[in-house]
């Protein structure tokens, strides 16, 4: 379970007049400036903009009598400091969209396009003798185009039947690309080996899956 | 939990951040994956928030390895900065970041022939721990070496066409090593 909650905030939160207040605000940002300007430089796109990025979040934390504040009080189940850095990054993509427009690091399309590689790797680790080209460029002859979107189909489909960690596990891997440590960090699977033997028996079960809805050529 | 998830709102930061602190209970982190598995800009947000913290964590180090002159170092740099405080201006410094190099596995990977290890050098390291472990987790072997190379004994059997997996750690100082990622190959019929 997570700690009780930290001194500064019960403080802040708990303080008898406006004086105390500010007081407890001032022990709250000395604690956790640097946690706060940590996450402001992963987005800022320069030293100002960073500094800005943190001036609007310690603005933002303050708003409406703390009540960003109050409800991570009234929740309470993870981590002061792992809720703050949610909450942090939240407000700097807000500063970034309301000065700069909608945030993009530039890489939509690299996405879509890494997505793509991505379903067509874990076609190839399903299914034999597939050429990955036949998934993304129009087949010249109908038929195969045909066996290749029904393939496509029933592994979305066998995908679809996972339990929602192996879901995710997939996505993690084959559609966002993370490698298995990040993916241990992100799911709480205590090595990156326990991902990967995750994934082999996740494997097997979309196979197995695949071979029962008729894909004949799901490697055994 | 939020009651929306059925239309796709987003979780909660107080969700994603008990996600990724494991104090959800398990129907809760069930419910959490499940849209985690469909939501791009969440799945986005745990996976930056995670290095985020995660970095966080590695820049204020192991503090079971603390010796006395480090905790005095600490105690000064608190106090100076104590003093730094006092003034109008408020003090922004860089963040300490500590990275280190970690040995980075170069063979064998995918499909190999050769029972060769093979792995970047990590300055100030002395020694390398190289770890084989089979499909199911069990230590196939493991070696400690002084140089970035080592060969399967052939003693040690391995299974063709099996997935085996390995890592190296360097030792970089006393009692701390540093670990490379889980590699994964799978040994071809044609041994070198």
């Amino acid at each position: 379970m997570a700690d009780a909650l930290p001194s500064e905030l019960v403080g802040l939160l708990n303080a008898p007049d406006p004086a105390a207040r500010e007081a407890a605000w001032d022990r709250l940002v000395d604690r956790h400036s640097r946690l706060l300007l940590h996450v402001a430089r992963r987005f800022g796109r320069d030293h100002d903009a960073a500094m800005d990025d943190y001036a609007y979040i310690l603005e933002q934390l303050r708003e409406d009598g703390f009540r960003r504040l109050r409800g991570y009080a009234d929740d309470g189940r993870s981590k002061f400091t792992t809720w703050l850095v949610v909450v942090a990054r939240r407000l700097c993509l807000d500063h970034q969209r309301v000065r700069y427009g909608r945030y993009s690091n530039g890489k939509v399309a690299d996405r879509a396009e890494a997505a793509r590689v991505a379903r067509r790797r874990l076609v190839d680790l399903l299914v034999e003798n597939v050429d990955p080209a036949d998934l993304v460029a129009p087949a010249e002859d109908p038929h195969e185009a045909l066996e290749a979107r029904q393939r496509s189909e029933a592994i979305s489909a066998a995908v679809a039947t996972l339990e929602p960690g192996d879901r995710l596990l997939v996505k993690l891997r084959f559609e966002d690309g993370l490698g298995a440590r990040e993916i241990a960090q992100v799911m709480g699977l205590p090595t990156p080996f326990h991902v990967y033997r995750r994934l082999n028996t996740v494997f097997e079960n979309l196979r197995a899956a695949l071979r029962r809805g008729g894909v004949e050529r799901a490697a055994t | 939990m939020n009651a929306d998830l059925g239309t796709r709102t987003h979780l909660e930061a107080t969700e994603v951040a008990a996600y990724l602190d494991r104090t959800l209970g398990l129907a809760e982190r069930a419910r959490a994956e499940a849209h985690l598995a469909e939501c791009d800009g969440c799945r986005r947000e745990v996976t930056e928030v995670s290095g985020l913290v995660r970095v966080r964590n590695r820049a204020r180090g192991p503090s079971r390895l603390l010796v006395p002159l480090a905790v005095a170092a600490a105690l000064v740099l608190v106090l100076a900065r104590r003093d730094l405080m006092r003034s109008d201006q408020p003090l922004m410094r860089e963040p300490g970041l500590v990275t280190a190099a970690t040995p980075v596995p170069i063979a064998p990977r995918g499909v190999a022939s050769s029972h060769r290890f093979l792995w970047s050098a990590v300055p100030g390291a002395d020694r390398y721990r190289l770890t084989l472990f089979a499909h199911d987790g069990a230590v196939a072997w493991e070696v400690q070496v002084a140089e970035t190379t080592a060969t399967l004994p052939t003693t040690t059997r391995l299974v063709t066409g099996a997935l085996y997996y390995w890592k190296v750690e360097a030792r970089v100082g006393f009692q701390r090593w540093l670990a490379s990622d889980l590699t994964e190959f799978a040994v071809s019929p044609s041994r070198e």
